[in-house]
This record gives structure tokens, C-alpha cells and sequence, in this order.
């Protein structure tokens, strides 16, 4: 298996305050690993800094052995941005309109968009599901219909390596479902590496083939296995966690925030 | 009842206004959905400097205020960087700024109060062969500027960040951004006046959200909204002899409340 994502000695601060604490990381083509921990552990940070959204302060970010600031094919790396920070949901665009601006990056300026590039919009939105609500106001549709849609957008510039911040922030739990299930696909079928953040300690567990932990801006590798402790969980979350296990009925586990 | 086409003037009202009916809600729906509706008001102020330094050192005062205009924008932008958590404090200083100019550069000149009146309510009996050109070229260079750069808008105009990171190039786009958005402010102004330039941008945008089920229809239905207040409105003011900006404002008011209605009864 070849490394796709590597990162070394990684660290990260916002003005004076560090978020990352030298982070190492190594993913393998075609994993799908999920990463978890409390709410400012900077998940979103990592992520960020994965995708060559943010620099480092020191350390680096592989993407196939190359610096990812230095990636020519931008369109490789897609990115689900954890939902509601940026967009606004009233705007007046159709959900064919959305998908379809995952493409104006790859297409580059003064080029419109193709009867091939439309082609390109419908096929992503079958993947997700989404084709009969092509014509609908993104404003109209659900959490997980968005979030669906969102998805699809990263899909139309064919990505090698997916990142998902947050996917199932809000959603209902057959959404929930759906939307494993497209990801599920998009590994196994497309061969896509998903790196998808969550909150959930437990929703996720049968679903990755890796989980990977933060707390603190540090990452715990001790958790690609769900028999950690108690004692262990409350030091990475910095909190006492009850460890029960209604995990496929945790609609309260998504009401945070 | 008097034909309204026998009068040249009334002609070159109606080709300006029909430039303007374009170009106004076309940028005007960007700066809306970006939530910056301010900004037409703020720079009209900051034009009417630009009209009254027009005046004064004798250059057409048009192009007085697309100069003045540009200027203040990239100063708009600055200041919001500078304020960002209080970002309408940009939009406050430079409108207030502009009028001062404008009212000191006022009292400096020796025009005639008359037609600083005309950029202030707006007119169309003082329209002359110039500002019909002038408004003619920019308008279709804003129109082809908006044609090459619209999927850049829409993705910066719906989600900044994620355009950034798709690589879009942002900053860019905003700086042509800005400058059409003042560049249309100055051209609009000629008619609709200064205190009104902002309402022929924003209101038939806002009419148009309403209705409208996608992006394109967003941009359709607002300058169709817009060319039939700004006709209409024309029409009104040379029959009733009313202010043209009151007048296209007013029609434009009627079919938001129109589009409200509709929205409301689906
Ligand atoms: N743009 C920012 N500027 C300053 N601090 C930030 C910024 N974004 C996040 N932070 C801080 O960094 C920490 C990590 O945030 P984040 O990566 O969003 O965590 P998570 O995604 O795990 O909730 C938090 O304490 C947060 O307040
Ligand atoms: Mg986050």
C-alpha cells in the first residue's frame, strides 16, 4: 500500500495559541478512517492543514510524497467543509448549481461549464442519491440532503482522497445511514481515501477501518480499537466520558452545539 | 397627451436608463447575496465628491466620480480588513467621508447649485449625447466582465472559503468586483440620483430572491424587474413631472411587494 497522506512533526497555532502539538500521521491509500475527539481538540484544524487550507508553523504535509502546497492537481484533494461555518442558506442556487461549482477550480478562469461538465454534475448526484432534487433550492432541502449535495460537489473534480469534516452534524438517523452507505461505496467501489471528522465516539466504530483520536492537539493512536478505558477516554477528552453503548439511537449524541 | 419620443432627450433617457436597468441589479444581486447592500449607498455618497470635484477643476463629472468611487472602494475594503469584527463601521466612515468632500468641494465651486441637484435626485432632461456614450461603453464592459468571471462570482458570492480553497482565485475577483461595483454606482447615479442608485441595485434583487429557483433566474428576474420599473418609471416622471430616481423606486417597490405576494401565495 502506498502512503497518500503523511504528515510530520506537523504543529499549528492560531496567533499565540497552539491548536496542533507536533502531529504525526500516515494514511494508506484507500483507508477510511475516522477522527474523533471533543470539540476544539482542532480536528477542523488538522483537517484544514491536510488539505493545504492552512501552513503549518513547523513540520509537513505529504500528499503522495508531495509537499501539498506544491500539488498541481488540486482537484485530487476534495473537502466537505464542516457544515453551516460558510454557507448561506437562503441562496438562491439550484442543487445542480452547487455540485456544479466543484468543477470551476479544475476548469480554470474563462472557461464555461461543458455539456460533458453538466454530465460530470448529474453523474455525481446519482452517487449521492440526489438526481430528482437537481432543480430544488439548495435552501430547501434537509441537513442530510445538503450535506449529500456537499459531497457530490467534492465528487465532480474526481477526488483521489476525500475529507469530510463533520458530515453528520445534524442529521437525522437514517440519514445517517444513507450517508455511510455512499461513503461506503465511494471506498470500496471508487477507491476513494476518506478521512472523515466526527464526534461521535461510537457511531462510527463499524464503519472505518481506522479510527484515530485527538485530544488536546494531540493525537492518540491507542484508539484504532474501541477497548480503551474509561480512565484513558476522560484523559483524551479532558472529561469524564460515559461509556454506554446506545450508539445506533444517539440522535442526543448529535444535538451538541 | 404629449408623444414622449418626439423629444431627443426622452430618447437618450430611455437608452441610459436601459443601460442602467442592466447593470444596476445585475451587480446589484451579488452585492446582496454577498450582504453587502450597503455598499451601493455608501459609494453613491463618495460619487456625488467625485460629481462635485467634477465641477470644480471642469472634467466631465461622470468620470469624476468613477475615479473618486474606485478610490473609496479599495478604502472600503482596507477598513473592513482593519474593523473586521465591526466591518459596517468601513461602510459608515467612508459614506460620511464622501460627503463631507462633497459638500466642502461644493462650496468651492462656482456650479450651479442645479446640477449638482441633477446627480442628487437624478434627471432626465439633463442626459446629453456623453453621458448616453459613457454609460453605453461601461455598461457592456461590466455586462461582459460579469459574462467572463460568473462562475467565480457565484462560488465566492455563495461560499468564500470553500472558492478559496478550490482555488479560485479570490482576491482577484474581488478587487474586479469592487471596481464594477463602482463603476456602476457613478453611471446609475446619472438617473436615479445619488440618494436613490442603491434602491435600483438592491431592491429588484430582492424582489427577485422571491421567485426565483436558481441563480441564473436570480440575475433574469432582477433586471427584468429593474428594466420595467426604470421604463415605467420614466414614463411616469415625464408625464406627472415627477423626480425619475423617486419614480423607477417606487415602481420597483410595487413589484417586490408584487413577488412577496406571489412567494406567498405558493
Ligand atoms: N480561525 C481561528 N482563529 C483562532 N482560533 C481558532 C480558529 N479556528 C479554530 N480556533 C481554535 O482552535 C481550536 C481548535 O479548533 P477546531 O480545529 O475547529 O476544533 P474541532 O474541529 O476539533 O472542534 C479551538 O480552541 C478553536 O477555538
Ligand atoms: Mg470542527
Amino acid at each position: 500500500m502506498s502512503k497518500i497522506v503523511e504528515l510530520k512533526n506537523v504543529s499549528f497555532s492560531y496567533n499565540d495559541k497552539k491548536v496542533l502539538n507536533n502531529i504525526n500521521l500516515t494514511i494508506d491509500d484507500g483507508e477510511f478512517v475516522g477522527l474523533i475527539g471533543p470539540n476544539g481538540s482542532g480536528k477542523s484544524t488538522l483537517v484544514k492543514i491536510m488539505i493545504g487550507d492552512l501552513t503549518p508553523s513547523s513540520g509537513e504535509v505529504l500528499i503522495n510524497g508531495i509537499n501539498v502546497k506544491d500539488v498541481k492537481n488540486r482537484s485530487m484533494i476534495g473537502y466537505v467543509p464542516q457544515k453551516s461555518y460558510s454557507f448561506n442558506a437562503s441562496f438562491p442556487a439550484s442543487v445542480k448549481e452547487v455540485v456544479s461549482m466543484g468543477l470551476y477550480g479544475k476548469l480554470g478562469l474563462f472557461k464555461k461549464l461543458s455539456k460533458g461538465d453538466w454530465e460530470i454534475v448529474n453523474n455525481a448526484l446519482k452517487i449521492v442519491d440526489m438526481i430528482d432534487y437537481k432543480d430544488r433550492l439548495i435552501g430547501n432541502l434537509s441537513g442530510g440532503q445538503q450535506q449529500r449535495v456537499f459531497i457530490a460537489r467534492a465528487l465532480v473534480s474526481d477526488p483521489k482522497i476525500l475529507f469530510l469534516d463533520e458530515p453528520t452534524t445534524g442529521i437525522d438517523a437514517k440519514s445517517e445511514d444513507t450517508l455511510y452507505k455512499i461513503l461506503d461505496t465511494l471506498n470500496k467501489e471508487n477507491k476513494i481515501t476518506i478521512i472523515m471528522v466526527t464526534h461521535d465516539v461510537w457511531a462510527i466504530s463499524d464503519k472505518v477501518s481506522r479510527i484515530v483520536c485527538m485530544g488536546n492537539g494531540r493525537l492518540y493512536d491507542r484508539c484504532d480499537t474501541l477497548d480503551f478505558s474509561k480512565k484513558e477516554l476522560a484523559e483524551i477528552y479532558g472529561y469524564p466520558v460515559k461509556l454506554d453503548m446506545h450508539h445506533h439511537q444517539s440522535e442526543n449524541i448529535n444535538n451538541r452545539l | 397627451m404629449l408623444n414622449i419620443f418626439t423629444y431627443d432627450f426622452m430618447i437618450r433617457a430611455f437608452l441610459a436608463g436601459g443601460f442602467i436597468s442592466v447593470i444596476a441589479p445585475l451587480v446589484g444581486s451579488f452585492l446582496v447575496l454577498r450582504r453587502l447592500s450597503q455598499m451601493g449607498d455608501t459609494l453613491s455618497h463618495v460619487a456625488l465628491a467625485g460629481v462635485a470635484a467634477g465641477f470644480l477643476i471642469g472634467i466631465n463629472p461622470t468620470i469624476g466620480s468613477i475615479i473618486f468611487v474606485i478610490i473609496s472602494s479599495f478604502g472600503i475594503e482596507r477598513l473592513r480588513k482593519s474593523y473586521f469584527r465591526y466591518s459596517e463601521i468601513s461602510i459608515a466612515v467612508v459614506m460620511s467621508a464622501g460627503m463631507a468632500i462633497a459638500v466642502i468641494l461644493l462650496s468651492l465651486s462656482s456650479g450651479s447649485p442645479a446640477n449638482i441637484m441633477n446627480y442628487l435626485f437624478g434627471s432626465i432632461i439633463s442626459i446629453n449625447n456623453t453621458d448616453v456614450l459613457i454609460s453605453f461603453i461601461l455598461s457592456i464592459a461590466i455586462i461582459a466582465v460579469i459574462y467572463i468571471f460568473y462562475k467565480e462570482l457565484l462560488y465566492i458570492t455563495f461560499d468564500e472559503e470553500a472558492a478559496l480553497i478550490s482555488g479560485i482565485p479570490v482576491n482577484m475577483v474581488n478587487i474586479i468586483f469592487t471596481m464594477i461595483v463602482a463603476i456602476t454606482v457613478a453611471v446609475s447615479m446619472r438617473i436615479v440620483g445619488a440618494l436613490l442608485v442603491s434602491a435600483l441595485m438592491v431592491i429588484p434583487a430582492a424582489a427577485s430572491l422571491k421567485i426565483a429557483k436558481n441563480f441564473r433566474q436570480t440575475i433574469f428576474y432582477a433586471i427584468l424587474f429593474s428594466f420595467i420599473s426604470v421604463f415605467v418609471g420614466i414614463i411616469l416622471s415625464f408625464y406627472l413631472n415627477l423626480s425619475p430616481g423617486g419614480s423607477i423606486v417606487i415602481v420597483s417597490l410595487i413589484i417586490m411587494g408584487l413577488a412577496s405576494i406571489k412567494k406567498a401565495g405558493n
